[in-house]
């Protein structure tokens, strides 16, 4: 088993991701905690007891990807870019609608989930590797290798809890990164570190999405996504507002984000 | 290498499961999804608990010691108090005091730490896509640990007192998992509702101090012989019989107290998986 493989070819079949008309309702509990005291507060005096911010997140999305592309998703804070891809991981359960996934799921969305402060480098790397799916086995023969790249050989057997950020970020990207991805899902990691790290990361980012079958890229730097994406998603407030070559989305993006002083309408 | 390219595909949540699907097959489906599920992430569910024990028993300076020191201590202060109030020779109330308020402690433990538990891990879970289950499990995993240093010194207790080791002590196994079975299915209710309703935290631990006085824990059951439905009502009052039956009288349990006692694991059991079936795709939502 070489982990080491890294063609884009498909071997049984090809990978896709398909959304069927997928809707996401959202409950926030801004204000307040959701209370038993409230609840029967609430019922007792004929108030509606949904909590205040109940919304439709996306509203019968449809959305295809197939072997081969590299999807960017652009758009404004808010727009349910992060939101989307943790329907796709399967985090959150959409309210209707079905999704249909073909390939195995590598998520580097947020880094460093589950990690525990007392225990070692070591430990929490077998751990974080069990919460993405990889054995035990698996992940102490990837060992050497990934406190390599992090460079934490010397810090391994410490507890996390005295890491600096930069070594956690380290950590966890290596350790989410080491994969051999079929659907690939990257939320914008590349946001620290120091300047040297942040070289190999992206050529690593980079080597990582070439050899996915199916890449969907989240990110604000639009230079980023016309150069590695083949196709651009423009989402706003959950609906598409455009689909298509990255070049024409991200100029249409930026267009509308432009400050008013381009754009004669007040 | 991954073999054939796996398949997946996530639908809407179900919103009335138990009417909807009403199928033995369905539900076989279902527990046999989660029993893989179980078995892929077990890694998980070490991590977890060891990293629980771990942040608990690490750093204080006799470490270990303590564990088995702090419930000989508690148990030996209640057994002095006790035995005055109750009127009944000290080494005989001791040993019927801790055959019973150990079990007790395993519920109370892994019941309370199961209620804020999506809470505690919210981080994760919002992270990440793991199935809720292994957190109620890793909490009633720890409590197991805990019982099985407890039960670690009441057997150094009870050889100090000169009690006799009853051949019924192979029964214990039967016992922890009858009681391991009730215990997280009350758990996976408890995780539920306190998820939903914060505020429900405060009634939980109302609940489990008044059950801790209903339950025979403290007294035997003929103390409260003019409220019989006390015990035959109750369904974790079989349970406790079957561990006093094992660990103090040294009889080997009624027909009644199996019936009752397996009546009540399996129904918790059920009640709780039923439960967090229905809301199992809901959690994310309410941390």
């Amino acid at each position: 088993m070489s982990s080491g493989s890294s063609s884009g070819e498909p071997r049984n079949g090809l990978a896709s991701v398909s959304l069927d008309a997928v809707s996401l309702r959202f409950r926030k509990y801004t204000d307040r905690n959701p209370t038993l005291k409230s609840a029967v507060v609430d019922s007792v005096f004929r108030r509606s007891s949904r909590p205040s911010g109940s919304y439709l997140i996306f509203d019968s999305l449809n959305l295809r990807m197939d072997h081969g592309e590299r999807l960017g998703v652009i758009g404004a804070n808010g727009a349910g870019k992060s939101t989307l891809l943790k329907l796709i991981c399967g985090i959150y359960r959409p309210s209707a609608g079905v999704i249909r996934i073909r390939g195995r799921i590598a998520p580097v969305i947020e880094l460093g989930a589950g990690f525990m402060p007392e225990m070692s480098g070591v430990e929490n790397i077998l751990l974080n590797g069990a919460i993405l799916g990889f054995s035990r086995r698996e992940m102490q023969n990837k060992m050497d290798r990934i406190l390599d790249f992090a460079g934490l050989r010397e810090s391994a057997q410490m507890p996390v809890k005295y890491y600096s950020t930069g070594m956690l970020l380290r950590m966890a990207f290596t350790v989410a990164t080491d994969v051999d991805p079929e659907i690939l899902l990257v939320d914008e990691v590349f946001a620290a570190g120091d300047a040297e790290f942040l070289v190999r990361a992206k050529a690593r980012m980079a080597q990582l999405i070439g050899a996915s079958h199916i890449s969907v890229l989240v990110s604000h730097d639009l230079r980023l996504i016309q150069q590695m994406c083949t196709r651009a998603l423009w989402l706003d407030r959950g609906r598409i507002v455009k689909d298509g070559r990255p070049e024409e989305v991200c100029q249409a993006y930026l267009l509308s984000s432009a400050p008013p002083a381009a754009d004669p309408a007040p | 290498m991954t073999p054939p390219l796996q398949e997946r595909t996530i639908v809407a949540e179900p919103t009335a499961i138990w009417l909807e699907r009403w199928s033995p097959f369905r539900w076989f489906e279902l527990l046999s999804e989660d029993l893989r599920d179980l078995r892929l992430f077990r890694y998980v569910l070490r991590g977890l608990v060891a990293t629980e024990l771990k942040t608990r028993y690490q750093r204080s300076v006799l470490g270990f010691v303590w564990t088995l020191l702090n419930p000989i201590l508690m148990m030996t202060v209640m057994a002095l108090v006790f035995s005055q109030v109750m009127r009944l020779p000290l080494s005989d109330y001791a040993l019927y005091l801790f055959s019973g308020l150990i079990p007790w402690q395993f519920v109370y433990g892994a019941v309370t730490n199961s209620g804020r538990t999506l809470l505690a891990n919210e981080p994760l879970i919002k992270k990440i896509e793991v199935p809720k289950f292994l957190f109620p499990l890793t909490c009633l995993l720890v409590a197991a640990v805990n019982m099985a240093l407890a039960l670690v010194a009441l057997f150094l207790l009870l050889t100090l007192l000169g009690a006799t080791v009853h051949v019924q002590l192979v029964l214990l196994p039967a016992a922890f998992v009858l009681l391991g079975a009730f215990t997280l299915g009350i758990s996976a209710v408890a995780m539920t509702l306190v998820s939903r309703y914060r505020d429900f935290e405060h009634i939980l631990a109302v609940g489990l101090q008044a059950a801790y006085f209903v339950c025979p824990i403290l007294y035997p059951p003929e103390f409260v012989a003019q409220y019989p439905s006390l015990i035959t009502l109750n369904p974790m009052a079989y349970l406790l019989a079957f561990f006093h039956d094992a660990l103090y009288y040294g009889v080997w349990p009624s027909g009644r107290v199996w019936a009752g006692a397996s009546a009540s694991a399996a129904v918790a059991l059920a009640l709780g998986y039923l439960v967090y079936k229905r809301f199992e795709a809901r959690y994310v939502f309410w941390l």
